[in-house]
């Protein structure tokens, strides 16, 4: 086990420094570089200059890289002129508010996805497996924005049981946790349809397996069939699926939070995009690369837990 | 409970059973009206082709029939209590209880994420609530009953960490954790190799002497049968057309159907100039049964009442029963048609025959790797320094376990495998060093004939297509003339010239194998390699195919290695043999004297293994299996002889040094130290000459 957590670490660390590589030379491949993104168009050439020998610019790209990195790894991101203040210090304030914001939903996706999964491939063709796949697919072919919107017109304007918009947060971790109530069933609500739908297929499958079979001959009951034997087995395949849309619920939740206007990563990078504030975009970007590939491995780790067999390999 | 006549409880009693499947469109009659019992210490044998209703007899005792499956009459009294009918809860509380099951393939019959000792205890947390110390106890104690060498540190290994043969011992285990009275294995060897094969039928039988408990052994294996079962029923579209001791069955059946399929396996040391008998067609679709007696059809000797007349059972002798209005007498003597062997051996004597493949010290070896650096962690030789000749026209035969190798070297004689060291040489041309064109140039005279048709033809790829698509590689003809040879060949392999425009789904198994045979010969090679060519099918369409093989051996003037296992297929159609064991080529001879006079221990094992499809015979040999313990990992093989961990004749010098092939007789080879003790031992001496009975 060992081993294999060693290997999926060392191919983790070849992920992001191949990602800190890319985002390195978009940094350098700017129109007019790092300098004139920083101070417009109207700099004169003194000031560029000046600003490059501060920034230590006309070194050669790989000591440059090299710095950059060693800065990176102690959390200096540079500066954002637009708002005046760290990439650091702001992405430390903006990240953890989407990592809570995906973490529950994800959990919470999870949550629902694998009984009511297990219970459909139980059940399957019968008629409560119909009208859950039915919504189940509704769900999934409507678009998150459109979905976050439906939301606040029934969860908000017709009944008004949680708010439409985040209260302000200033430099709180969290002020209201209802504020997280509809990004977070939005995004989780997309990740249900798709991780139920896999955890049925899976359970139809291992229900046809031999083993099941000599779990019948054991005189197992249905409901250890399910829990003991099924449950187990059809996890893997999900676990899998987790590592695999954790990039896309990190996108979803910059729609979702421009959308709920809840300040996190998403709604930092939107804004940012908007006002052509490199040095935060690069940096979120640096930021969300290495969580996903960290959440990957945690979901590679958890594969091997649950499947002895990848434990060996 | 009643009991039977010898006075012994009758655990089974099933009477005029009946289950069908009901699909969407149809409903399949799967059991039609079967009746028998199982006395306390009795083994009763099911046998018949696929599909005949064998196995869905034996899961309508447990209720654990397929989605749709339903009994829709009989009844089916286990130690007294009528299961037709009975509530769902008091059926499942007999399942692992009363009764256990045993399944045929042990590797997709265990949970491949929980650990053998876990899956032991099951039965005893379900059925009485033993706790997870009680569990665990009892699951060692089990693995030591079943054979399972250091049962404490096997307990909490998973299926994956286990052999084929200790998985189904597990099986055996979980079958009798709650002391069944009633033990059903639904071919429980099928999946594994001979010599283990024959370890696992010793443990059920002694399993079932001392713990008195009725087995229900369902097998399509005549061999099995008749070496395990104290009566059999043979089973053919549902219904029982036979039953009787093991004795009657095989010396003095009635029925048509039994006859054929027994006349129709080939036996090691049999006349191998008689063709085989073999049963035409298929059996019939059970949602829509034929008139009269099912076996019509195919039967050889049916008259015009057979079409119409439906036989009931009716008694031979108190013990017997068969379903037959025009029944035979004992055992079909094949004669008459013959056909001409291999070449070589008509010719033997004459002019010394010319040789088609050369081997020389070939070896093939695979590197395993492992890591983020994938650094070497070791090698298995596949093939390790095998040398023969095989000479134009005749039959050469490669046997050996699972993992021998020798699938490994037929692929490397077709060039599918490029050689690690060695050579191999096609009509004095060493293939290893032709180029890409030249050898797509050789490629034509020799071909791969596969073990499964289905999985070797393009599923979306019409038969034509597919048996026209060398030709056209080769660039041989316009596709007028391509189309008139797949023509020719399709009718000569016995299918219609029609079935071009079919998909390989359309087909029965056995018309599969024929479409692979033909595929092999659309280029008209001199060398076919069959690689396990009956293996995936049935009785009756194995020797179909067998004798196929044959007549089209002597019709295109062809040469063939033939892969297998099975040692009777092999003894039957090859001249010369080849026995391989963990990448060694260790005896290597004319069959019929390999296989009368082995001089290495391993074959005189293997063959001793082979389940003889006679209880005279069968009962004569001692139930022990000859070969023991399990086959070492080719990874780290044993030094010196590789076989000496299982040889009884070890000593200290085969440790050492690894036997080279010598010549013992005239052509006949063997890789061991005391090579002419074992020959001149003639402790093994094939006791079943059974000329065709």
């Amino acid at each position: 086990m060992a081993g294999y957590v060693l290997r999926r670490f060392g191919q983790a660390i070849i992920t992001i420094f191949a990602v800190s590589l890319i985002v390195f030379a978009v940094l350098h491949a700017l129109p007019g570089g790092l300098v004139r993104a920083q101070l417009g168009q109207k700099a004169t050439a003194v000031q560029v200059h000046s600003l490059e020998v501060q920034e230590g610019l006309l070194k050669p790209l790989p000591v440059q890289y090299v710095t950059w990195a060693w800065n990176a790894m102690r959390g200096q991101l540079g500066f954002s002129y637009k708002l005046n203040e760290s990439v650091a210090s702001l992405i430390s304030l903006y990240v953890p508010r989407t990592f809570i914001l995906v973490l529950v939903s994800l959990l919470f996706a999870i949550a629902i996805a694998v009984p009511m999964g297990l219970w459909q491939g139980f059940r399957r063709n019968k008629g409560d497996d119909h009208a859950l796949s039915a919504t189940m697919l509704i769900l999934y072919s409507m678009p998150t924005f459109l979905l976050g919107v439906v939301l606040i017109v029934v969860l908000n304007l017709w009944f008004p049981v949680f708010p439409s918009t985040a209260s302000d947060y200033g430099t709180s971790l969290m002020v209201d946790a209802r504020d997280l109530a509809l990004p977070v069933i939005t995004l989780c609500l997309a990740n249900v349809s798709y991780f139920s739908r896999y955890m049925r297929s899976a359970v139809i499958d291992n229900l046809l397996e031999d083993y099941v079979r000599t779990a019948r001959s054991k005189g197992a009951t249905n409901k250890r069939i399910l829990l003991r034997h099924i449950l187990r087995n059809s996890l893997t395949s999900t676990v899998t699926l987790l590592g695999l849309t954790l990039p896309y619920t990190v996108s979803g939740s910059l729609i979702v939070e421009a959308l709920f206007n809840y300040p996190g990563a998403g709604l930092l990078f939107w804004n940012s995009a908007q006002t052509r504030d490199f040095p935060v975009l690069l940096g979120v970007v640096l930021i969300i690369a290495v969580l996903t590939v960290l959440g990957n491995l945690v979901a590679d780790v958890l594969y091997g837990v649950i499947d002895p067999r990848v434990r060996l390999r | 409970m009643t009991a039977d006549g010898a006075g012994r409880d009758l655990i089974l009693e099933v009477r005029d059973l009946k289950t069908s499947i009901f699909q969407s469109r149809s409903v399949v009659q799967a059991v039609d009206g079967v009746s028998f019992s199982v006395a306390a210490g009795e083994t009763l044998g099911i046998v018949g082709e696929s599909g005949c209703g064998k196995t869905m007899t034996a899961l309508s005792v447990l209720g654990l029939l397929p989605q749709g499956g339903r009994i829709v009459g009989g009844s089916i009294k286990l130690a007294g209590d009528e299961l037709v009918g009975m509530n769902r809860e008091e059926l499942r509380k007999r399942r692992g209880a009363t009764v256990g099951m045993i399944f045929q393939d042990p590797l997709t019959s265990l949970n491949p994420s929980k650990t053998i000792g876990w899956q032991i205890g099951e039965s005893l947390r379900i059925h009485r609530g033993a706790s997870k110390s009680e569990q665990r106890d009892r699951a060692i104690e089990l693995l030591s009953l079943v054979g399972i060498p250091r049962p404490q540190e096997r307990v909490d290994d998973f299926p994956h960490q286990l052999s084929g043969g200790m998985r189904q011992r597990v099986m055996i285990a979980i079958a009798l954790a709650l002391d069944p009275k009633l033990l059903i294995a639904d071919e429980p060897t099928t999946a594994l190799d001979v010599t283990i094969q024959a370890q696992i039928l010793a443990l059920l039988n002694d399993l079932k002497d001392r713990f008195g408990m009725g087995l229900v052994l369902v097998t399509h294996d005549m061999g099995v049968i008749a070496g395990q079962a104290d009566r059999v029923m043979v089973m053919y579209a549902g219904r029982i057309v036979e039953e009787g001791t093991t004795e009657e069955i095989f010396s003095s059946m009635r029925h048509p159907y039994t006859q054929a399929l027994l006349s129709s396996i080939p036996r090691i040391g049999q006349d191998r100039s008689i063709v085989l008998d073999s049963i035409p067609g298929l059996p019939p679709d059970l949602s829509d049964p034929p008139q009269g007696c099912r076996f019509a059809p195919r039967c050889r000797i049916a008259h015009e009442e057979c079409h119409t007349t439906d036989p009931t059972l009716e008694p031979a002798t108190a013990t017997h029963n068969f379903a037959c209005v025009s029944p035979v007498n004992g055992p079909r003597v094949m004669e008459g048609d013959r056909v001409r062997l291999g070449r070589r051996s008509q010719e033997e004597g004459a002019s010394s025959p010319k040789v088609l493949v050369s081997v020389r010290d070939l070896s093939k070896e695979f590197t395993l790797r492992s890591g983020v650096m994938q650094r070497k962690v070791g090698t298995v030789h596949a093939v390790s320094s095998v040398s023969f000749d095989i000479y134009e026209g005749e039959t050469f035969g490669i046997v050996g376990e699972s993992g021998c190798g020798k699938t490994t070297l037929g692929r490397m004689m077709v060039g599918l495998e490029t050689p690690s060291s060695g050579t191999l040489s096609f009509d004095g041309v060493d293939i290893a060093s032709l180029d890409r064109k030249e050898m797509r140039r050789h490629r034509r005279d020799f071909q791969l004939m596969f073990q499964d048709p289905y999985a070797s033809l393009d599923p979306r790829m019409r038969i034509g297509t597919s048996l026209r698509e060398p030709l056209s590689i080769q660039k041989q003809g316009s596709t007028a003339e391509q189309n008139e040879v797949v023509r020719n060949l399709l009718r000569e392999v016995g299918l219609r010239t029609q079935v071009i425009e079919r998909y390989p789904h359309e087909f029965s198994g056995g018309q599969r194998q024929r479409v692979g045979f033909a595929r092999a010969l659309v280029l008209g090679p001199r060398l076919v390699v069959a690689d396990e060519p009956v293996s995936a099918l049935d009785v009756s369409i194995r020797s179909q195919i067998i004798n196929l093989m044959r007549q089209m051996q002597e019709t295109h003037n062809l040469t063939y290695a033939v892969i297998s296992h099975d040692l009777a297929v092999v003894a039957y159609l090859a001249d010369r043999v080849g026995v391989m064991y963990l990448g060694r080529m260790i005896e290597i001879g004319p069959t019929d004297v390999v296989f009368s006079r082995p001089a290495h221990p391993y074959t005189q094992g293997l063959l001793r293994s082979v389940p003889i499809p006679d209880p005279a015979v069968a009962r004569r040999e001692s139930k022990d299996p000859a070969i023991v313990g399990e086959l070492p990992s080719p990874i780290n093989p044993p030094s010196g002889c590789h076989f000496r961990t299982r040889c009884p004749m070890a000593t200290e010098l085969c440790a050492q040094e690894a036997p080279p092939l010598k010549l013992v007789e005239d052509g006949h080879q063997a890789a061991c130290h005391y090579a002419e003790e074992v020959l001149g031992s003639a402790a093994f001496a094939q006791e079943a000459p059974a000329p065709n009975l």
